[in-house]
């Protein structure tokens, strides 16, 4: 590794190190280790909510789809952006003004029931724990390919340095760290598209040899039955991802979140036509590589000049890692304050709600490393499977569960449950089947999903309309 | 706990891979040499490749690049002849059905017209975990801008610019020093402006949050 390399990198660290030690002082509650006092603003805000979705799936895993499949994949972003808008109309204003400091809190508190409430914070758990393997694995690309450290030491490092930052400040640290973060993505993908177009001969040159290798890398690699399964994947577990929901939580007010998302969206689009041109150049550079995960690491270390190499790996590491410290937040506080606080301890004090909160982290930062270092998928492959879960078991409890005040706890936990094993049943049974009939598991999960929830909440007993009020003004229709 | 991680992992490997068809591939590249040989005029370029050879079509594929004239002057493997398909926009050089196994292929060709951009024959086989790349280019290189070249070159004392990859690259950019848009060089230069001005922003945001009350955001 060169000089440059080092020092941008030693650099990034030691302002990480810094944020977290500041911020490490200011945190005294649970309030402000989970939500950090409700203090951010819609700038940083927006940061965090694009930082956070914006992960190894974005910097190796799409650059590789792109690489592999050209242009087409793009189109996916429109599905992600409308599960944002989804949030942003009907899911972050009401979730804000319930203030509360977890998801799990939020279906607890709506549907009258703690056995809801434990049930969505253990699924939490375990589908974002498969997220993490996808960080760790990329994580292990990236290490073995730049720097050909052992990709178990790489993950290692990964978790020390993230559960770092993450145990000492809580989100207060990781939205000012993950504003740094997206400053430095944007920035990286920026500054190395020009220099991929100037070693690829311009746009022109490009898409001809591209056109010319195989002429679905200009058109359509994936048909409509595909795009829309997986627009749907992202888009609808975006729309109810708790790791984006509990950002809302720390933020001022309803009218920062709205404003947040806009400015999540904006640096989405750039950083989405950033990473279509990286991952189409590389291929127009390198046309013949043996994993398309390797495209971005080929990039910053056999294309790019030493000095954007290094910040487009930091952007890389960036991403991985605050979409790492995202995930063991509400991972941390799904088991901490969903489940040992509410369960376990409920009369437990502050400082030691922290402290569980610190040691799960710890214990849910390590069990990814074991799966991510089998390689059982590429990480695309691992984010939208994990997508496809999120939504279907989520997206109706909070989206219809916030908007249908008819909605019961038997039907939310109907929803969930159901939800999620039909979309594991069919990922095994019909999904082999999809080119033939188009029919995805997340279809299956959510439809699912809505047809429990509608079903069982006519035949079970409403909700107390206290727990209503919260959600629902009183002039709202069902 | 394990098993339903377990059955997500399974259910990620079924997950993508239906949706998209593989290209078949001509085998594994074990090592390659790529030399190109800079005169005045025109270049030469000699690609060395020692693939172990898979049942698949084998077929090595460059780009046709504008303002540029291309001369095979040979092309083959082990007892076999390459055959030559020009495209509009790209050259293709395929074997004949073979069998599996080791062998050597070897591409020389003539270069004339534009010569700051050098296309390279790729062939459909990826390079192997332990397998290298070597590119070398000699000759009349004095006046190549090397930290704006593609791939990143060395040059030692002889002149000789060499690299050593990990994959075939398409295309050896060579541009001379008196070219006039360095993007590569402005690249690294707004690099070191944004980490100054990021850190002076930094400092100043500080040295303000010091001055106002200590429990400001």
């Amino acid at each position: 590794m060169s000089v440059p390399f080092l020092i941008v990198l030693i650099l990034y660290f030691a302002v990480i190190a810094g944020i977290s030690v500041w911020s490490y002082f200011r945190t005294e509650t649970e309030e402000d280790f989970i939500v950090a006092g409700r203090s951010i603003g819609p700038l940083v805000g927006g940061a965090v909510l694009a930082a956070t979705q914006i992960s190894a799936g974005t910097f190796v895993g799409t650059v590789g789809r792109h690489y592999l499949t050209g242009v087409s994949w793009w189109y996916i972003w429109f599905g992600v952006w409308a599960g944002w808008l989804v949030s942003a109309f009907w899911v972050a204003p009401k979730l804000r003004r319930f203030g509360a400091l977890t998801v799990p809190d939020y279906v607890a508190a709506r549907f009258d029931s703690r056995a809801a409430g434990a049930l969505a914070g253990i699924l939490i758990v375990v589908s974002y724990t498969i997220y993490l393997v996808a960080q760790f694995q990329a994580s292990g690309e990236i290490a073995d390919a730049i720097f050909g450290i052992r990709p178990l030491t790489a993950m290692l490092i990964l978790v020390a340095s993230t559960a770092f930052y993450t145990l000492l400040g809580g989100v207060r640290s990781s939205s000012y760290i993950e504003f740094l973060q997206t400053l430095i993505m944007v920035g990286g993908l920026v500054i190395a598209v020009p220099v991929l177009l100037h070693h690829a001969g311009g746009v022109g040159s490009a898409v001809r040899f591209l056109g010319a290798l195989d002429p679905r890398l200009i058109g359509w690699y994936y048909g409509p039955k595909e795009l829309l399964a997986f627009g749907a994947s992202f888009g609808l577990s975006i729309a109810a991802a708790p790791y984006e929901l509990t950002r809302y939580y720390s933020m001022r007010d309803e009218r920062t979140v709205k404003r947040a998302i806009g400015v999540s969206i904006g640096i989405q689009v750039i950083i989405g036509l950033c990473v279509l041109s990286i991952g189409m150049l590389t291929r127009t550079l390198f046309p013949q590589l043996a994993s398309a995960d390797r495209a971005s690491s080929i990039m910053v270390f056999e294309i790019l000049p030493p000095l954007v190499g290094a910040l487009l790996l930091v952007a890389m590491l960036s991403a991985i890692m605050s979409t790492v410290n995202s995930i063991l937040l509400v991972t941390g506080a799904g088991v901490a304050h969903d489940l040992y606080g509410k369960f376990f301890r409920p009369n437990a004090s502050q400082a030691h709600l922290v402290a569980v909160n610190r040691i799960s982290i710890v214990i849910l930062a390590l069990i990814p490393v074991y799966f991510a270092l089998q390689k059982y998928g590429d990480v695309q492959a691992i984010v939208v499977e994990q997508a496809k879960f999120i939504a279907s078991f989520f997206f109706v409890p909070v989206v219809i569960g916030l908007n249908w005040r008819r909605g019961t706890s038997a039907g939310a936990i109907a929803a969930m449950l159901g939800g999620f094993l039909a979309c594991l049943i069919w990922e095994f049974t019909g999904q082999r089947g999809f080119p033939v009939h188009g029919i995805d598991a997340v279809e299956v999960g959510v439809l699912t999903s809505l047809v429990l929830f509608l079903t069982v909440s006519r035949l079970t007993r409403p909700v107390p309309d206290e727990n209503l009020r919260l959600f629902f003004p009183a002039d709202t229709d069902d | 706990m394990n098993t339903v991680l377990l059955f997500f992992a399974l259910a990620s490997s079924v997950g993508l891979g239906a949706s998209q068809g593989s290209e078949a591939l001509g085998g594994t590249l074990l090592a390659a040499e790529l030399r190109i040989v800079r005169y005045d005029e025109h270049s030469v370029v000699i690609l060395t490749y020692l693939i172990d050879r898979s049942e698949g079509p084998l077929v090595f594929t460059a780009m046709r690049l504008r303002g540029q004239l291309v001369l095979v002057e040979g092309a083959y493997g082990p007892d076999l002849v390459l055959d030559l398909e020009q495209q509009l926009e790209l050259r293709r050089l395929t074997a004949p059905p073979g069998q599996p196994g080791e062998g050597e292929f070897r591409i020389r060709y003539k270069v004339e017209g534009e010569l700051s951009r050098i296309p390279l024959f790729v062939p459909n086989a990826p390079t192997s975990e332990r397998g290298t790349v070597d590119l070398v280019v000699i000759g009349a290189t004095a006046d190549i801008d090397v930290d704006a070249a593609f791939p990143r070159l060395t040059r030692d004392a002889g002149g000789l610019l060499t690299a050593t990859l990990s994959n075939v690259p398409s295309v050896a950019s060579l541009p001379s020093e008196s070219d006039r848009v360095d993007v590569v060089r402005l690249s690294q230069l707004t690099v070191v402006l944004l980490l100054v001005a990021g850190s002076a922003y930094w400092a100043f945001r500080m040295g303000r949050l010091r001055r106002r009350s200590p429990q400001a955001e």
